[in-house]
């Protein structure tokens, strides 16, 4: 066999990002959720150049304002601009998000990664322990662990989702490890006598990036709607502009304004599932076994 | 290893499972920094004395390092004795009774409903695959998957009860109607139709999702083939031979949906203020009632652990094919 030059293998990579590229299109489905997520990040970042009012200004002679030119999705109770509301409540979700995934990848992979490449008893109690956390339900610990808290900030609560939800990582993590511990190229590492840390770190880990990625997309859109589900209790952070903290203002007024739950809530919904999509879709581009 | 050992093994571990689980709730409890007792009086009731809130650190055991207050919760929870609530100084256990068994009535039907939409609708899609019907099943799960159940107990509201005026939002029973035993129940039921709605949803297009792709692949191994081969009739082939087998992973996992539907019973409940243990725990949430958060939510675990274990144990005894 030729050895390969740079500048082939850099083709070959090419290559192969065109023919996720071509999977991925393929289905229409992960294209809408694709697109849906873009929009939202989109939204995320310009939310201070884009919403028609200032979500806090308080306007007590527009309140409940029904949908309009004025105020597209109406006003709530103390007159404030809901569509401008759901803009900067797309801050506050992806900055859960980001966090929280951010930390299950950190623990799932130290834990996975210990698990998968040390094997034995190591790997027996620390399985052990991520299954029990597996079966409990994540809602409710969640609101176990904020209840004590005095101030509920936004970072609070998403390293608190970031250290229930990790387990999945965790799994997903070690069965990749166990995959490609025994593949030649590592045992060539531990040959030329890498240690364990640089041999997880810079040969396994890259090969295991795919299930990451899928797994770490579909954990944000939960993520997204526990935030929500807490704000929404009466549990999260109450200086927060939440989709849930605007839904459970709607709730009591169902009756004189509608819009102030239901367009938040479809905020959300929209969101969830455009996630849901994206990480479908990169489940069959990235030919990740589905078992996520 | 035979079956029997297996299943004793099974029931030895629970207690080590057991105990992890409830130091998880435990710490849990006490990831937030600051003195529980500082809780127990925030704003005007606080006494000043510093002697006072000493004494009362001793009484609840506060004074003690948290683990030696970790065995005395568990062992005190073991007998039944879930101590007092801060709010109304009632014991905990009492509460609970008071409410367990209207959370167990909406756990319970949501948990049957869901398993009849999704096997039914798991089946059909299955059988029907890339046609109409199947994408219309499998986007519609999707959508009730994906659905933010506090949203969706919030338009069941808006559509069923504000506009169209046919249920209630609140309560399980109507205050103060003097009803006969059947008019009783018909009450209840009315009360619990959009509760239960909402929270079946989401599990039953879980369900249906899983009992498609299961279902897809029974249908393509061998034996189905066998099956219709020999000439059987194509439903004979699809409830007998195939769906006894598809439903294998509906049986692993319902431990994991006990656990899920748990979980949204307590959003649910406090949305349609359903007086269950749910709403019991958000409301105590609120108020920082340490003592009836943990007697309650251990003991939701408690149930989700035991339903685990009795999964365990029924996937033993029905498939003859684990090894272990």
């Amino acid at each position: 066999m030729k050895p390969v030059k740079e500048h082939e293998y850099k083709e070959r990579r090419i290559g192969r990002i065109y023919a996720m590229w071509r999977r991925f299109k393929r289905n229409k489905a992960s294209i809408v959720g694709a697109i849906i997520t873009s929009i939202v990040v989109l939204i995320a970042i310009f939310a201070p150049l884009i919403s028609p009012y200032n979500p806090k200004t308080l306007n007590y002679e527009m309140s409940y304002h029904p949908p309009s030119k004025e105020f597209l999705l109406g006003t709530d109770s103390l007159g404030r601009d809901i569509l401008s509301c759901i803009f900067w409540g797309a801050r506050t979700s992806l900055f859960v998000a980001i966090i929280a995934v951010t930390i299950e990848i950190l623990i799932g992979i130290l834990i996975g990664g210990i698990s998968g490449y040390y094997g034995g008893i190591v790997d027996e109690i620390l399985m052990r322990f991520t299954d029990i956390i597996l079966t409990l339900p994540t809602i409710l610990l969640l609101i176990v662990a904020v209840s004590m808290f005095k101030v509920r900030s936004l970072i609070v609560i998403a390293t608190i989702m970031g250290i229930l939800g990790w387990p999945w990582m965790a799994r997903i993590v070690r069965s990749e490890v166990l995959s490609i511990r025994e593949q030649p190229y590592v045992e060539a590492a531990r040959a030329i006598g890498l240690n364990d840390l640089l041999i997880i770190l810079r040969h396994i880990l890259p090969n295991a990036m795919s299930p990451i990625i899928v797994l770490a997309t579909l954990d944000a859109a939960y993520y997204i709607l526990y935030e929500a589900t807490l704000s929404f209790l009466g549990l999260g952070d109450p200086t927060a502009i939440s989709w849930g903290i605007l839904v459970s203002r709607g709730q009591g007024v169902l009756q004189r304004a509608w819009w102030i739950a239901t367009f938040p809530g479809l905020a959300l919904f929209i969101t969830t599932l455009g996630l849901n999509l994206l990480g479908d879709g990169l489940r069959d581009a990235l030919d990740v076994r589905s078992r996520i | 290893m035979g079956l029997r050992s297996y299943i004793i093994r099974r029931l030895i571990m629970f207690f080590p499972i057991f105990l992890v689980s409830s130091a998880i709730v435990f710490s849990l409890m006490h990831l937030a920094p600051g003195d529980p007792v500082e809780l127990m009086f925030r704003g005007a009731g606080k006494p000043t004395n510093p002697q006072i809130i000493e004494e009362i650190r001793e009484r609840l055991g506060l004074d003690r390092p948290l683990h030696e207050q970790y065995f005395i919760w568990i062992i005190n929870f073991l007998k039944g004795d879930l101590g007092y609530s801060y709010l109304n100084n009632r014991p905990v256990s009492q509460l609970i009774i008071e409410r367990i068994w209207l959370t167990v009535e909406l756990v319970l039907l949501s948990e049957i409903l869901a398993l009849a939409i999704g096997i039914l609708l798991g089946v059909t899609a299955a059988i029907k695959k890339n046609t109409k019907i199947d994408a219309l099943l499998t986007t519609t799960s999707l959508f009730g998957y994906c659905m933010p159940s506090f949203w969706f107990g919030i338009m069941l509201i808006l559509i069923f009860a504000v506009k169209l005026r046919l249920f209630p939002t609140f309560g399980a029973v109507t205050p103060g109607a003097t009803l006969d035993f059947w008019g009783k129940i018909i009450d209840n039921l009315r009360h619990l139709f959009l509760p239960l709605m909402t929270l079946t949803i989401g599990m039953a297009a879980w369900y249906v999702r899983l009992v498609r792709s299961s279902m897809l692949d029974v249908l393509n191994m061998d034996y189905i083939k066998t099956a219709r081969a020999k000439g059987l009739k194509e439903k004979v082939v699809i409830y007998k031979h195939a769906l006894r087998n598809a439903l294998l992973p509906v049986v692993t996992s319902f431990g994991l949906s006990l656990g899920f539907v748990l979980g949204g019973a307590v959003v649910i409940e406090t949305i349609f203020s359903w007086p269950g243990l749910g709403w019991l725990i958000v409301k105590s949430a609120l108020a920082r009632d340490y003592p009836v958060i943990m007697g309650t939510s251990m003991l939701i675990v408690l149930s989700v652990l035991i339903a685990n274990l009795i999964t365990d144990i029924v996937i033993a005894l029905i498939d003859p094919r684990i090894k272990y």
